[in-house]
């Protein structure tokens, strides 16, 4: 799985992150506080004006501390019952509609059908509910206000801060609801996606003459399954009955041939259903140091010339090297060996022998006394994971038996070596390249935490349009709270832009490129058109600044690639998620509650 | 007073959207067709129009609801979102997606679906580009096969256009047939059972398939259809090139004799069948290729009756011409075939015959200026005068010259050493 994102641990992120987050929001506090003084310093006076902001701050606070869950409950029960009253279910037929249609738009022959569909049920599902979350949180505060029917809940015993955090909450749940209702959809659609089978002519398979060997061998047959959903399989049989179906697109299928059926050599079977298309590995990944060519450390490998640099390649026929160090790896985790899953990239200098894989060699060695052992000769296969077994017992070149939890893992520690062993042909590594298949989790799990994601950005998305909700009209707190989605979604574009990385400059500079049919990458002409422009653009960039810091990246919460590619998603990057949303969301909460508070009619 | 104003102006309204529709009806109204196949109608301005271009959806070829769906749902920003998805496609290629490059390039297809350029150019793009990335042949394989069913995937769409035959005999012929896994590829394409159907295995080779679509495209071309870019020069030739790579690739396999023999008779007879054909010409209006020996005699006559006109007289003018001409352009007349040879180009400053003050031999080569320019002149005799008079500068001259010539064997060397590697 191509992941770009640095590994980090939510505990090595939590305590700079929190520490960020708090001098953020201090500023922010001290900021807000200074411009109402001065608003209502210029109304009241100097010294009444500062009396109102503090009696104003001190009363929120005590508003926020003493939040009743009862009259949260009650008002979040409203806020369901007005979405259900305005037909917010029918979100859930479009979202059926579209399944049923999906099906036209999907390729049928995909190479990697399961990918295609997962990563379809969920960019639909996080539109749809996101969309949704907009207009439900933005039209119904205003609304109320209009029609005056807050005023039947304002003339009740609430704080103001109940009626926003209930609001939010009442449009989360209606959400939640909408998405469970959607992922247990989605995952029947998936699962049926996904279901096949392929018929096996056992007449038609031939005599497989590589397998036999001696005359004296056992017999054994070879052949192809017929075709479903653009693949077919090859199949070898040998005389005792046991079938293997090679791996395609991504997975196998389990294919029983009855001795009847054997013994008579006639007749087709059906094989199983599709096995390891909908999984979800837990990868345990090293950490990746290369080695050049003459043997010494190197920060990187060789670059081939890609223009993507996700990959960086090793020299065959040398000693370079590319090297995974692998902690915490005990003989309780690993009972029967390293399950290693390879996915390499090829690089090829000279054509070679076309019809083999360039061949690699993947060894273990022990970080500290440097006794490495190799433990297989292979040809590497590209753009497939390969599945190598580390066993527990293996022989060095010398013919010594060595165990691996004695001989070559010391403390937790241990290093898997990959080279090529062809000349003047590269392997190309990443570090999540390699990875520990420690064990599988369940599917259905991974999948939903996948629409945790959308939960995430859903609550997010509720939270702002409700506080936008707080002071402005209708149309214009959806305009303000799409703006948000937009940028959130956008951020690494607006993060480019804000720091002036963007190839082609800011808004007027590009601007003035468009007219005047510059190209993106020539200096534009000196002068004061120019500097004036780019002077516009630096404070521009400052104003990006500010806003892209403060709207979430959306990225962050997407985790479709993980259930796509069949990869658990982690824990951390969960917990990171949540918090960020947290982070979000409390203060966008309490700026809600000061507006509304303010506002004549709160009062 | 009210109701009435109010019930003209109801009046007027409901006269403007009648006259509206009748400007709708004149512009917009559908073609019907008549039960005998016929036109009963021929429909309003635009369908006119639409007829008499060959636009008409069902004209290019099959009507596709997704596509359609998906054209309608751009809500007129096909453009725009046909960018995206293009930017999407080369971002996704950079970084090695290949699902989702596929994925992508479907809803490319099915936004433009009448665009030949981005059929022709992405099917190019998988078959070539997409496959070589693969290190497995056989994974290669089949990323040529999915660009050829892209292809194909493009005829539906437009079934007059004959370019995307054309291509598709194309990418069979040369990418099964001449890549560096040609002898792997052409084995798995007899052996592709997916592809072929139930085409008999004599039938498989590619350079015969590719063949079949080169004729298809011809075929097209001569019931209507539009070849966009060949002449039909090139796309007429690439039928008979199949049946000669046929044959030539034949011996490469190993199969000589009769069979290899019928191939390359089969070849030739085609070969004579495309020099039969009517070419455009530049010269005259058509020609045939396999007539050259015809037009040549022709050639022959006419030059005969020329010369009978008025004898002597041709002789005569080239006479006149040579005479006209000065004595270095006559001395290149009179090399070897005509020809000049350059040697090498000099620039400004540049010394040149040098080596005869000293040798006092015919100089080696002839220098021919190509534009104006300023030449000084150093004679024999003034180089001795200045050799009396001033020794120094005499001296300094030589110092120079020498240093030219050193300068020259080193380049005279530096090539020689260039031209053994």
């Amino acid at each position: 799985m191509v992941d770009e994102t640095p590994l980090i641990g939510f505990g090595d992120w939590i305590g700079p992150a929190l520490w960020a987050w708090l001098a953020t929001i201090g500023l922010f506090v001290v900021v807000a506080l200074v411009v109402c003084w001065i608003t209502s310093a210029m109304r009241y006076g100097p010294l009444a004006g500062a009396r109102t902001v503090i009696g104003v701050f001190f009363d929120g606070l005590k508003d926020l501390a003493l939040l009743s869950p009862r009259r949260i409950r009650a008002l979040a029960w409203l806020a369901v019952k007005e979405s259900i009253r305005r037909r917010t279910l029918a979100v859930f037929a479009l979202f059926l509609v579209l399944l049923l249609f999906a099906g036209w738009f999907l390729d049928p022959e995909s190479v990697n059908r399961s990918r295609l569909y997962i990563s379809f049920v969920l960019t639909a599902t996080s539109y749809l509910v996101l969309l949704l979350a907009l207009f439900l949180s933005v039209l119904s505060l205003p609304a109320d206000i209009k029609n005056r029917t807050i005023h039947t809940i304002m003339t009740k015993p609430v704080r103001p801060a109940e009626i926003v955090f209930g609001r939010i909450l009442g449009f989360v749940l209606i959400g939640t609801a909408l998405l469970v209702m959607m992922g247990a959809v989605s995952y029947v659609f998936v699962r049926r996606g996904m279901s096949h089978t392929h018929r096996v002519e056992i007449a038609r398979m031939q005599e497989d003459d590589s397998a036999s060997g001696g005359k004296s061998a056992p017999q054994a047959w070879k052949g192809r399954t017929g075709p479903a959903q653009g693949h077919r399989h090859d199949v070898y049989l040998d005389a005792s009955g046991r079938a293997r179906v090679e791996a395609e697109n991504n997975h196998w299928h389990a294919l029983t041939v009855t001795p009847e059926l054997l013994a008579d050599k006639k007749g087709a079977t059906e094989t199983g259903p599709p096995q390891g298309m909908l999984v979800a590995r837990l990868p345990v990944y090293g950490k990746l140091r290369f080695v050049d060519r003459s043997g010494k450390p190197a920060a990187k490998g060789v670059n081939v010339g890609d223009e993507w640099t996700y990959r960086s390649y090793v020299e065959g026929g040398t000693l370079a090297a590319a090297v995974w160090t692998f902690g915490n790896v005990t003989e309780a985790e690993y009972p029967h060996g390293l399950p290693v899953e390879l996915n390499l990239g090829v690089f090829r200098t000279h054509k070679g022998d076309i019809e083999k894989g360039v061949p690699g060699s993947l060894s273990v060695r022990n970080p500290r006394t440097g006794l490495r052992v190799e433990v297989r000769i292979f040809p590497a296969k590209e753009f497939v994971t390969d599945v190598q077994l580390i066993p527990r017992q293996l022989q060095t070149s010398d013919g010594r038996h060595v165990d691996l939890f004695g001989d070559l893992v010391s403390d937790g520690q241990v290093e898997i070596w990959l080279r090529c062993l062809a000349p003047a042909q590269y392997f190309g590594a990443a570090q999540r390249d390699v990875y520990l298949r420690a064990r599988d989790t369940s599917f259905a799990v991974n999948f939903a935490k996948g629409y945790v994601g959308i939960w995430l950005q859903m609550v997010l998305i509720v939270g702002f349009g409700v506080m936008f909700s707080t002071f402005l009209s209708g149309p214009v707190a959806m305009i303000a709270t799409l703006g948000v989605l937009v940028i959130g979604f956008f951020s690494g574009f607006v993060t480019d832009l804000a720091t002036g990385k963007n190839i082609g400059g800011g808004p007027l500079e590009s601007a003035i490129r468009l007219v005047t049919q510059e190209n993106v990458i020539t200096e534009l002409e000196p002068g004061l058109q120019t500097t004036a422009a780019k002077m516009a653009d630096k404070v521009f960039e400052q104003l990006l600044k500010g806003v892209a810091a403060s709207v979430p990246s959306f990225s962050d919460f997407n985790y479709a690639d993980f259930v796509a590619d069949g990869f658990y998603i982690p824990r951390d990057r969960v917990l990171t998620g949540l918090a960020t949303m947290l982070a979000f969301l409390l203060p966008v909460f309490v700026v809600g509650y000061f507006f509304l508070k303010t506002r004549e009619v709160a009062r | 007073m009210t109701s009435r104003r109010s019930f003209y102006r109801k009046v007027a309204y409901l006269a403007v959207i009648a006259g509206l529709l009748l400007v709708l009806n004149w512009l917009f109204r559908p073609a019907t067709g008549a039960p005998g196949g016929g036109t009963a109608d021929p429909g309003g301005r635009l369908a006119q129009v639409r007829q008499q271009y060959h636009l008409g959806q069902t004209y290019l070829g099959e009507v596709d609801p997704t596509s359609e769906t998906i054209k309608l749902v751009t809500l007129g920003m096909r453009g725009i979102a046909a960018n995206i998805l293009w930017t999407k496609s080369t971002e996704y290629h950079k970084k090695k997606d290949w699902t989702n490059l596929a994925a992508t390039l479907k809803q490319l297809a099915k936004l433009q679906p009448n665009f030949i350029s981005v059929w022709e150019y992405q099917a190019w793009n998988l078959a070539f580009n997409v496959s070589v990335e693969f290190d497995d042949y056989r994974q290669r394989y089949r990323w040529v096969i999915k660009g050829l069913d892209y292809l194909k995937e493009g005829m539906k769409y437009n079934e007059r256009e004959a370019l995307l035959p054309s291509t598709m005999g194309w990418f069979i012929g040369q990418k099964i047939g001449r890549s560096d896994e040609k002898k792997q590829f052409r084995r798995m394409f007899k052996e592709d059972d997916d592809f072929h159907g139930n085409r008999p295995m004599a039938e498989r080779d590619n350079w015969l398939v590719a063949r079949q679509w080169h004729l298809r495209a011809e075929d097209l071309v001569e019931h209507g259809g539009v070849m966009r870019r060949q002449g039909p020069l090139l796309y007429r030739s690439h039928a008979p090139m199949c049946l000669m790579n046929y044959a030539d690739n034949l011996e490469k396999d190993g199969i000589f004799g009769e069979v290899a023999k019928l191939a390359w008779r089969a070849a030739a007879a085609d070969w004579d069948r495309y020099g039969m054909l009517e070419m455009p010409s530049s010269f005259v209006k058509t020609v045939r290729l396999g007539e050259k020996e015809l037009y040549q005699a022709r050639a022959v006559k006419l030059f005969a009756e020329l010369e009978a006109l008025a004898p002597g007289l041709r002789v005569k003018l080239a006479e006149e011409k040579r005479a006209r001409l000065s004595d270095t352009q006559r001395q290149v007349l009179a090399l070897p075939g005509g020809k000049l040879l350059r040697l090498k180009k000099m620039g400004p400053g540049t010394v040149f015959g040098e080596m005869g003050i000293y040798t006092s031999a015919p100089r080696s080569a002839s220098v021919i200026a190509t534009e104006r320019c300023v030449a000084y002149k150093l004679s024999v005799e003034r180089f001795r005068v200045i050799q009396e008079k001033a020794p120094q500068l005499a001296a300094a001259v030589n110092r120079f010259i020498v240093a030219l010539l050193a300068e020259r064997v080193a380049e005279e060397n530096a090539k020689n050493r260039a031209a053994q590697l």
